[in-house]
């Protein structure tokens, strides 16, 4: 069966409708715990309605935490297996795509954080370029990048920045709704946005179009 | 300020989210250098682009694949909805009724599978393990849930009651067939299986309690509702 999700995304410095904590109206509510509901009671075609819904979301999601197609898609998969072992814990106090959302989020941490020693040369070889350094003579980003480019550059970052960077400069995410998802500090979230933001500008500045 | 002043806040300037007196410094400051002007510039295009990036759709196999570990994923029960408030005893009743089902069907199910098909996994500690890590989660979860049972009215609590003792009914089973077979893989799944389904009652009684001390009817029932062997 095709794929023919809907996919949106907030403007630019909005919240993301679907991962954002906010609560969700009473329409909202009534429709996700119905599908819920459905799913629950073995509805396969509700299933398939969910998966709908919300996998192009998520797989924009997972697909830059991940880095890479062949990754996002096993995590994709992972996540709605674990969705609907899971839907019997979702009590509507968020919407659904808040929910799955955060499943998803989750799912990435647990397998960047199962990558972490690997990466930790990839963070120390980019440390040791001195990414992070003002670049006072550094070639400069061209001023037109190419999305390409771009992809390539963020599945190159360390883990932990990327996974900041992504929900904030790619989902739209304000800092707050990011360290929650993180579980970290907005101070923390800030700085590795900016950490990421220094390693792309590096990796970009070779970049000719 | 130096330019490693400005730089912590070079962040904020791109995102626009510097108060108005930091940012009219901070512009003052851009005026006069070129480099961090530089690193302005090229962090605004990273973020504009950024925003922009193209919309992944993931291909339909994905969802195919999905389908298919769904299919192949072990049943679970229906849930029982939309029963009135006050009502939950029948629901839970149900419930009673399916845990003693599945129990007693995967374990039958178990025994009538020829042992020569598929020799069971020897007991190794990795077993013993997993199985001391279930029992503490609910020698963990039992006080609580026991502490406040009380507010729960009699009939609820009744069959609450004869849920867990068909659970421990069916572990105790599980551990004596264990006795006699102890390399028995059927015996030890169904052993996981009642220890996983204590512990998930266990869960669903406290958040039950909760949500009647908070007063929220539709959310108890809710909880009741899901209650899943």
């Amino acid at each position: 069966m095709d794929c023919v999700a809907s996919v949106t995304r907030p403007a630019p410095g909005q919240p993301a409708a679907a991962g954002g904590p906010s609560k969700p109206t009473g329409d909202v509510r009534a429709v996700d715990l119905e599908l819920a509901q459905r799913c629950r009671q073995g509805d396969a075609v509700a299933f398939e309605e969910l998966y709908r819904a919300h996998a192009g979301r998520l797989y924009n999601l997972v697909f830059r935490m991940a880095g890479s197609a062949d990754d996002a898609e096993d995590l994709l998969q992972e996540v709605f297996l674990h969705a609907h072992r899971k839907l019997g814990s979702f009590r509507g106090d968020s919407s659904l795509g808040t929910w799955l959302y955060r499943l998803a989020v989750n799912q990435c941490l647990d397998v960047l954080r199962g990558r972490q020693a690997k990466m930790t040369r990839v963070t120390d070889s980019l440390d040791e370029d001195g990414a992070d350094e003002p670049a006072a003579a550094a070639p400069r980003v061209p001023t037109a990048i190419s999305r390409i480019d771009l992809e390539r550059a963020i599945a190159r970052l360390p883990e932990g920045c990327r996974a900041a960077f992504v929900l904030h400069d790619v989902e739209g995410f304000e800092h707050n709704e990011v360290a929650r998802l993180l579980g970290v500090s907005e101070g923390t979230s800030k700085s590795q946005v900016h950490k990421a933001r220094m390693k792309l500008r590096a990796m970009l500045s070779g970049v000719t179009r | 300020m130096n330019c490693r002043e400005y730089d912590t806040q070079i962040g904020d300037y791109v995102d626009g989210t510097l108060d108005e007196g930091t940012r009219t410094s901070f512009d003052a400051h851009l005026s006069t250098c070129p480099q961090c002007r530089a690193v302005v510039a090229d962090l605004e295009v990273i973020r504009t682009t950024s925003l922009a990036l193209e919309v992944q759709v993931p291909p339909p196999h994905v969802w195919r694949n999905l389908s298919a570990a769904i299919e192949a994923e072990p049943r679970r029960f229906p849930a029982v909805w939309g029963l009135p408030a006050g009502r939950w005893w029948q629901t839970l009743a149900a419930a009673a009724t399916t845990i003693t089902l599945v129990v007693s069907l995967s374990w039958l199910g178990g025994r009538l599978v020829p042992v020569a098909a598929e020799p069971p996994p020897s007991i190794d500690a990795e077993y013993h393990v997993a199985e001391r890590h279930l029992t503490s989660a609910i020698e963990g979860l039992e006080p609580i849930a026991a502490e406040d049972r009380a507010e729960l009215d009699m009939e609820t609590r009744d069959v609450l009651q004869a849920n867990l003792d068909v659970l421990d009914a069916a572990i105790g089973e599980s551990r004596a067939a264990l006795q006699t077979e102890p390399e028995s893989g059927v015996a030890q799944e169904s052993l996981f299986e009642a220890l996983r389904n204590k512990i998930a009652l266990l869960q669903d009684i406290i958040a039950l309690i909760n949500e009647m001390r908070k007063g929220n009817q539709e959310g108890a029932a809710r909880i009741v509702s899901g209650l899943n062997p």
